[in-house]
């Protein structure tokens, strides 16, 4: 698939990724039927295993056969099946923008905004196939960006259409969002993390701890991996004054620091229980959204 | 080419190699890229200084070093010297009589005699004395351009050859000052000393006789010359009953041509004489004595326009008109010749005696002579003007050698060239700004 910074073609991506389903990593709260294996064990139809019977227990539900092989009573456990509203977290900070057309003329591959969309517009088709609801929260200045989490037909184009009209600029933080996020819901938190790290990581952390299922997407160029050779005054997008010489002596130490600190969100992603994922543009975005949803997939097998 | 200041060229040398040396140890700032992991960079310094073996920004350089060294040669005084000669002359000229000359060449022969004995090969610098103007001769000027005037002074056109003096040393290694003039006593005036001792030098003075159209050497001898030679112009017809009269010899041989014609009659007067009197003409009766009737002189001496003639037998005559001026005087101070107008011309009355011998065929005679047959112009106009004396043209003349034009190039406080460079080096200087606020590009 070929992908260039000015578009992305999100037609082909969504028919790479036709048929995947993002099933959640655990149990989930028990709520209304879907497709993940709730917490809440029922009286479903899917029979799971034998309990013994214990007082309080409906009658109905004792194994009539067992009782009379085993003369004991038993009752049939069944797994409750329920949805998991999914967020879509997208940070359109300026830094998101990187890198500009100016410095990617002549590059194949995306910048971190087209990156970021298609992770999200994939994922969100992935959630919205498993029949949960799927919802969108950007980070942008001066006002964010909100689709309430809907099922029905149509919905991912709604995301895709509604991250499309935005154009990254400026400051924009990221931890109000998570905070204000449903708990108990699925949180996908797709950035760089450059702005608000700190912040961030605790609210990544108080969501997780609330019940939800957190997954942080760290979205990195391979301009960031590798700056370009030469002697330059790099600058911050989001903070004008921060203004540094980027020479050949300080690539060493530049990328030594940023893998340090990418090693560090990864941990305290791990401490915290949320899922930390790493995505570098020159990534397919159709293989990053299936690395993403098919490491779901095994932890759900697991 | 020269320059006045040579200290200030040794500067802007030195300016220059720092400017090379700043240009090759620049300070740049490099080209921007957005990075939003710049965090992780050092915070070091954004301005690095870095030593290069090329020179950055040539254009720039090229363009502040013209600007610098073209404002460094301004200041210094430059001048271009390719055709500067070895002299250079300032010719003071005395216009007020030029009217009265009419003979425009003995000016001009006078001015090259001058520039001949300096070894000047350029045109020298006209100081018209008139209003004391500096005026550059070209060749083949028309002599009408220099205007008579009876203003000036011998002072104010030293002063006005010591102002164009800076600008003529650029030219030359010397300056030589001429002064061409007839040097009658009202061109000194009280400041004529001081004004003179404010030259540095000698100063070339070469007396022009205005009537003669001669010009004379710098010496007295020349202006005796000039004195006798004054008033000679006429043509005078000489009526004698006399046998080999000495007095139309004289008038033969120094009678010359005038306007206005004169007649010397030896014997009674005529109503045809009265006529020529009255129509114009100068009418000199000029009696032939009878015997017993003159007187003799201790001193038989009688002077006109300066010049004495001496002779034996010059004896009064008879009694001098009373009512007419005096024209020629006897050694007393007594008129022994006299004019009287009549009509539009005049009738002079001469109260002596010819001399006998050759007397009046030597030079000495030519100032008598030349009284008589002058033109009646004026009754004052016939009183010759008094000139220097031979002191104070030496004085004015003065002693040493020329002077030199190091003298005179501290003061040239700006010259045409110095403007020109001055303007190229704002002109660079512009251009280099506009050069300077364009964006860098990319290292």
């Amino acid at each position: 698939m070929s992908a260039t910074p000015a578009s992305l073609d999100f037609g082909a991506l969504l028919d790479a990724l036709r048929g995947l389903k993002w099933p959640t990593r655990e149990r989930v709260r028990a709520g209304m039927p879907g497709a993940h294996r709730a917490s809440q064990r029922g009286t479903t139809g899917e029979f799971t295993e034998f309990r013994a019977y214990r007082q309080g227990d409906d009658p109905r539900r004792i194994d009539w056969r067992l009782l009379a092989r085993s003369d004991r009573a038993f009752v049939r456990v069944t797994d409750e099946r329920a949805w998991w509203p999914t967020w879509m977290l997208v940070d359109a900070s300026g830094s998101m923008a990187f890198p500009p057309r100016n410095q990617s003329a002549t590059s194949a591959v995306p910048d971190k905004w087209t990156m970021a969309r298609a992770l999200t517009i994939g994922l969100a088709a992935a959630a919205h196939a498993t029949g949960d609801p799927v919802g969108l929260h950007v980070a942008l200045r001066p006002d964010g960006r909100r689709l309430p989490a809907r099922t029905r037909r149509g919905t991912v184009q709604s995301i895709a259409a509604t991250l499309d009209a935005i154009v990254p600029t400026g400051t924009a933080s990221l931890a109000p969002l998570i905070a204000r996020a449903p708990t108990g819901a699925r949180l996908l938190v797709c950035s760089d993390v450059l702005g608000d790290t700190e912040a961030v990581l605790v609210a990544l952390a108080r969501a997780r701890a609330a019940g939800s299922d957190v997954t942080l997407v760290h979205v990195v160029h391979p301009l960031e991996l590798d700056p370009p050779r030469g002697t330059w005054l790099a600058f911050d997008p989001e903070q004008d004054h921060v203004r540094r010489p980027l020479t050949a002596d300080s690539v060493a130490a530049y990328k030594r620091r940023f893998s340090a600190w990418r090693a560090e969100i990864a941990r305290r992603c791990l401490a915290c229980g949320a899922k930390h994922v790493e995505v570098v543009c020159d990534e397919p975005p159709a293989h990053a959204v299936r690395r993403i949803a098919g490491s779901a997939m095994r932890g759900a097998a697991a | 080419m020269s320059v006045v200041y040579p200290w200030l060229l040794g500067a802007t040398l030195v300016s220059v190699a720092g400017i090379i040396a700043a240009h090759l140890l620049s300070v740049r700032r490099p080209p921007e890229l957005m990075l939003p992991t710049v965090r992780f960079l050092d915070d070091r310094k954004v301005r690095a200084v870095a030593r290069a073996t090329r020179p950055s920004d040539r254009w720039l350089l090229l363009m502040r070093i013209a600007a610098l060294m073209l404002a460094g040669l301004a200041l210094a005084g430059m001048t271009w010297t390719g055709g500067r000669a070895a002299t250079v002359s300032v010719v003071a000229l005395d216009a007020r009589d030029n009217a009265a000359v009419g003979d425009s060449l003995a000016w001009r022969r006078a001015i090259e005699r001058a520039m001949r004995a300096t070894g000047t090969e350029s045109l020298p610098a006209m100081v018209v004395w008139s209003n004391g103007r500096v005026k550059q001769l070209n060749p083949g000027a028309a002599w009408d351009s220099v205007w008579p005037s009876n203003s000036g002074s011998l002072a104010s056109a030293l002063i006005a050859a010591r102002r164009a003096a800076p600008l003529l040393a650029m030219r030359a290694d010397s300056i030589a000052l001429h002064v061409v003039s007839p040097l009658r006593e009202d061109v000194t005036t009280a400041a004529l000393e001081s004004v003179r001792d404010a030259w540095p030098g000698r100063i070339g003075v070469l007396v022009v006789a205005p009537d003669s159209g001669r010009a004379a050497d710098d010496s007295a001898g020349g202006d005796a010359v000039r004195r006798s030679e004054a008033g000679m112009r006429s043509r005078a017809d000489v009526r004698s009953d006399i046998r080999d009269d000495v007095v139309v010899a004289a008038f033969a041989r120094w009678g010359g041509e005038a306007s206005t014609p004169a007649r010397v009659v030896r014997g009674a007067l005529s109503a045809d004489d009265s006529a020529f009197a009255e129509a114009g003409g100068a009418m000199v009766h000029w009696p032939v004595a009878r015997a017993g009737d003159a007187e003799s002189e201790r001193l038989p001496a009688v002077v006109a326009n300066g010049v004495v003639l001496i002779g034996a037998g010059i004896e009064r005559s008879s009694s001098v008109d009373s009512m007419g001026s005096a024209i020629a005087w006897w050694a007393d101070g007594s008129p022994a010749a006299t004019e009287q107008a009549y009509g539009e011309g005049c009738i002079r009355t001469v109260a002596f005696t010819a001399p006998g011998g050759d007397a009046l065929l030597d030079a000495s005679a030519r100032g008598v002579l030349s009284a008589l047959a002058a033109p009646c112009a004026a009754h004052g106009a016939l009183a010759q003007p008094a000139f220097l004396s031979e002191r104070q043209i030496e004085q004015l003349t003065g002693a040493g050698p020329l002077v030199s034009a190091e003298a005179f190039r501290a003061q040239a406080s700006t010259s045409p060239t110095a403007r020109w460079l001055l303007l190229a080096a704002l002109a660079l200087l512009i251009a280099e700004m506009i050069v300077r606020a364009r964006p860098a590009t990319a290292a």
